[in-house]
């Protein structure tokens, strides 16, 4: 099962496509975690902001960065991303 | 007339030697089996650009030593100091790496070279080299014939250390069986004038063959075999350093300007040891025995000794260069002049960046981004600002209160020269790079020229906006030049936070937010139709004018839109992977639409 599984890993190495998939995913992951530690400092700030048109406009930024993790989210669960 | 003899020259000569001496044909031979392994190892290093050997180069070059270091260790892997040297300028082309680290770079590579010589001498006489040589032909012609990418890469690695090791032991045997028929030593050269004379043949040598590994190989076998004198390898040696410059001074030739400094700094880095090494070769050679007594080297052992010399002396040069490198720069910088960049001519796809998919990407990003300042500075203009207004912090509004476009300004002529014309070229590159390459880079390239017809789409909708906007500068109706006049400052506001952006890409997700922009625009459409019916309604403006406005404002947006679009795509300068993951995140205008109608439920239930 080792042996099995140690040559699943090198087979998969060496496939270009099954690694570039790989790193893509990464990206993907380390993206959004990037962006859901932004959308909480967003989301902090928001609680501060006295400024009704100021926090408006980052209420707009919140509801854009969470449409577009939510995006990621279901990419990443999509078997050939 | 030189270049149309020269070969046919050469062959006769060849065919002359073949005839008259089966062992100059076997060290023939031998050479060159090993120029094709050198050929068929540089091929499969190639196999591994497009990632890794990027990714190193440029994570390992942002300090000198380190530089210094990545030359030693790419060269002494790899086995070819051109092959190092044609990335580096690649790369210093593309604005990838810096003057200074790439100078690092070049000078680590020449001491990196000089392994090569302990490698032939300490190993490669000692042991029967073909013995390894014939595994490793078998291995690597059946990866060579594998569909991936990296074992293929593998096998033409293997393939060329097989040939490297197979032409080694073709020249040495050749030279062993020389000795019985003819003695070369007979035209040893003694003193100061040998050392000269073979400096110039390991020059010709080195330059013939294109390579100073092959004439560092051809010397040691040939002292090994006692063919030549201890004292005329050494200068063969000095000869081979001096003459592999020839190569990078042949690849700045399709480099821009920082390559070809490049290519000058290599070149009087070369000179500046070999000349040292010419004038000081009696004590170099003092030293060499000293060392070679503390190394264990037998007095005998010419070829370990010729080993120690060849990086004595390049250790040397690095050691006294090393301190000048800033000095080196300026001067280079002064001999060198860059010129003048244009704004209708290509300024970063030059052909020493077509070389590596990363390279060619970000040569076709930076020209991309040159486009876009000339799309950007046409249509400022057009609506009336210069480029420095429009960066300033200055109210829009109160900026083009009281003036119109202007009307002499020739907005196709100016897409010709600094749009249509650069985007021509970009196409021209990617058509020629493009082939044969890893997805990531294909898709990035395929990217930024989406991001280029974005901008040609861009001042192509200002062309038609300028006709009007002219117009209605004249029209006597107030409704009208004042709404005209909105159209300005919307698109030139939106222009000021797109170029912000592009100031402040600092993170990952900064990109991202460019989708805002979009967001943007649909509420200026949407509040202008709005706003246009009331108009009609109160009947301020013709229903002629309200069509018009109604396209222009079309128009502005699709300035913007695909201003933006082209944002998206050239802003950012990050890794191909995240590149793509910022790509496949990026919201459609459907989910725009979306988002935006859900913004606006959200204030409609606050209210």
């Amino acid at each position: 099962m080792k042996t099995k599984k140690l040559l699943g890993k090198l087979r998969e190495y060496f496939d270009d496509q099954s690694r570039a998939r790989k790193e893509k995913r990464t990206s993907l992951k380390k993206l959004l975690k990037k962006m859901r530690i932004k959308e909480k400092e967003l989301k902090h700030k928001l609680e501060h902001e006295r400024d009704a048109e100021q926090a408006a406009k980052i209420e707009a930024k919140i509801a854009l960065l969470h449409a577009q993790r939510k995006k990621g989210v279901a990419l990443l669960k999509e078997d050939d991303f | 007339m030189l270049r149309k003899i020269l070969l046919p020259t050469i062959f006769a000569l060849l065919a002359y030697g073949f005839w008259a001496s089966a062992d100059f044909k076997e060290i023939a031979a031998g050479i060159a089996i090993f120029l094709f392994g050198m050929l068929s190892l540089e091929e499969g290093f190639r196999a591994f650009t497009g990632g890794t050997l990027e990714l190193l180069l440029r994570r390992a070059t942002d300090r000198l030593w380190k530089s210094l270091s990545f030359g030693i260790v790419a060269t002494t892997l790899m086995q070819s100091s051109s092959l190092v040297s044609v990335i580096t300028i690649s790369f210093l082309s593309a604005g990838l790496l810096g003057l200074s680290e790439s100078i690092g770079v070049v000078f680590g590579a020449n001491l990196g070279t000089t392994t090569g010589a302990w490698l032939v001498a300490g190993f490669g006489l000692k042991v029967k080299l073909s013995a390894y040589a014939m595994p490793m032909l078998v291995f690597g012609v059946i990866l060579i014939l594998q569909r991936q990418k990296a074992l293929r890469g593998i096998g033409y690695t293997l393939a060329g250390l097989g040939f490297l090791f197979l032409g080694i032991h073709h020249m040495k045997e050749g030279f062993e069986a020389f000795k019985g028929t003819i003695d070369l030593t007979r035209f040893a050269l003694p003193g100061f004038f040998g050392v000269m004379v073979f400096s110039l043949v390991g020059i010709a040598a080195t330059v013939i063959m294109q390579s100073s590994h092959a004439t560092l190989v051809l010397t040691i076998t040939a002292l090994a075999a006692e063919q030549i004198t201890y004292d005329n390898a050494l200068a063969l040696a000095i000869g081979a350093n001096i003459g592999t410059t020839v190569t990078a001074i042949l690849g700045a030739f399709g480099a821009n300007v920082q390559g070809r400094r490049l290519a000058g700094a290599h070149l009087i880095f070369n000179l500046a040891t070999g000349a040292i090494a010419i004038v000081f070769i009696y004590q170099l050679v003092w030293l060499v025995d000293g060392l070679a007594g503390v190394l264990g080297i037998p007095a005998t052992d010419y070829a370990l000794k010729l080993a120690v010399f060849h990086t004595l002396f390049n250790l040397l040069g690095i050691v006294l260069m090393v301190p000048l490198i800033s000095r080196l720069v300026n001067l280079l910088c002064r001999v060198i002049k860059a010129p003048k960049t244009t704004a209708e001519a290509p300024a970063h796809l030059v052909r020493a960046a077509i070389e590596f998919p990363d390279t060619a990407v970000e040569a076709v990003r930076k020209e991309s981004i040159h486009i876009y300042e000339n799309a950007l500075r046409i249509i400022t203009h057009a609506l009336g600002l210069s480029r420095k207004e429009l960066l300033s912090g200055e109210d829009l509004e109160r900026l083009i209160a009281n003036r119109d476009p202007p009307s002499d300004f020739d907005v196709d002529a100016e897409y010709q020269a600094g749009v249509k014309t650069l985007y021509a070229a970009v196409i021209v590159f990617i058509s020629r790079a493009a082939f044969g390459w890893q997805q990531a880079q294909s898709q990035r390239l395929h990217w930024l020229r989406d991001a280029g017809r974005d901008l040609v789409e861009a001042v192509k909708a200002l062309k038609h906006l300028q006709k009007n906007l002219l117009a209605a500068a004249r029209s006597s109706n107030p409704n009208l030049r004042r709404e005209y006049q909105r159209v300005r400052v919307r698109v030139l506001s939106l222009l000021r936070e797109l170029e912000q952006i592009r100031r402040i890409v600092a993170d990952d997700v900064t990109i991202l937010s460019l989708d805002a922009l979009k967001l943007e625009v649909a509420a200026i459409d949407r509040e202008a139709t709005e706003r246009i019916y009331r108009l009609i309604n109160e009947e301020r403006i013709s229903p002629a004018m309200a069509t018009s406005l109604i396209n222009d404002y079309g128009y502005a947006c699709a300035i913007l839109n695909n201003m933006i679009a082209a944002g998206s795509s050239i802003f950012v300068a990050s890794s191909h992977e995240l590149a793509g993951a910022q790509h496949a995140i990026r919201l459609t205008s459907e989910e725009l639409d979306q988002v935006g109608a859900e913004g606006d439920h959200r204030r409609v239930d606050a209210l």
